[in-house]
């Protein structure tokens, strides 16, 4: 069996953090690791349109954690995961990414990996068995 | 106005443009509401949880059709077959999307 591996870090917020390379894009987004969040990626619109997502009429209702809800566009891209290509359902935030803005990496994205998080260390460590 | 002003504007200005955002805010939320009250409506009249709970399901919300699979994937590409260019609402069955 062999063993993948891929890693993050945690953040100057104390968030644990990893880049995510969506192929249209030149180059990977920093992505919080988020296990409160039960879809695959979120991104924001403006990266949407850089890697030109195809667009379709499709809404999710997602509940925010100060238990408001929120309509979310929904689409799919893939990415690099791994060292290879992986199709992801993408959630799109409307709008403009601000200049310290994350994507999330829910828990479905993650739902065959083993998630390491040492926050003394400061290391973020993902990994898988193939 | 002055040739720097014209390179301000040529070169500069470019990155200064606004972004413009192509997502329909009151289209999404006229979607979510539709595809909710027929979910609602599966659940109350077809036990749809009792039955499907932890599936994906995706509702063509102006036909009330729908399709359900194991994984989020598996349900979007077996509504694009079923239901392509239509209008839809994604959800787990039983469970909602937290974010």
């Amino acid at each position: 069996m062999l063993s993948q591996l891929m890693e993050g870090w945690i953040d100057e917020h104390g968030h644990p953090v990893m880049p995510v390379q969506l192929i249209g894009l030149e180059d990977p987004i920093v992505a919080l690791i988020d296990t409160g969040f039960n879809r695959e990626l979120i991104v924001y619109e403006e990266h949407s349109q850089q890697a030109q997502l195809v667009i379709e009429s499709e809404s999710v209702s997602v509940l925010l954690a100060d238990g408001s809800q929120e309509e979310f566009l929904r689409t799919e891209g893939v990415i690099e995961w791994f060292g290879e290509p992986r199709r992801v359902d993408i959630l799109v935030i409307p709008g403009q990414a601000p200049r310290k803005g994350r994507w999330q990496i829910g828990t479905q994205l993650l739902r065959d990996c083993r998630l390491e998080i040492d926050f003394r260390e400061r290391s973020v460590k993902l990994s898988r068995h193939v | 106005m002055s040739l720097s002003m014209v390179y301000w504007f040529q070169h500069k200005g470019g990155f200064m443009a606004e972004f413009k955002s192509k997502i329909d805010r009151q289209a999404l939320r006229e979607i979510a509401d539709k595809g909710q009250a027929i979910y609602d409506r599966l659940v109350k009249e077809k036990g749809l949880e009792e039955k499907y709970f932890g599936l994906y399901i995706v509702i063509n919300v102006d036909t009330g059709e729908y399709v359900l699979g194991k994984t989020i994937l598996e349900a979007s590409d077996l509504a694009k077959e079923k239901f392509p260019q239509s209008r839809r609402f994604h959800a787990q069955v039983g469970v909602p999307t937290y974010a």
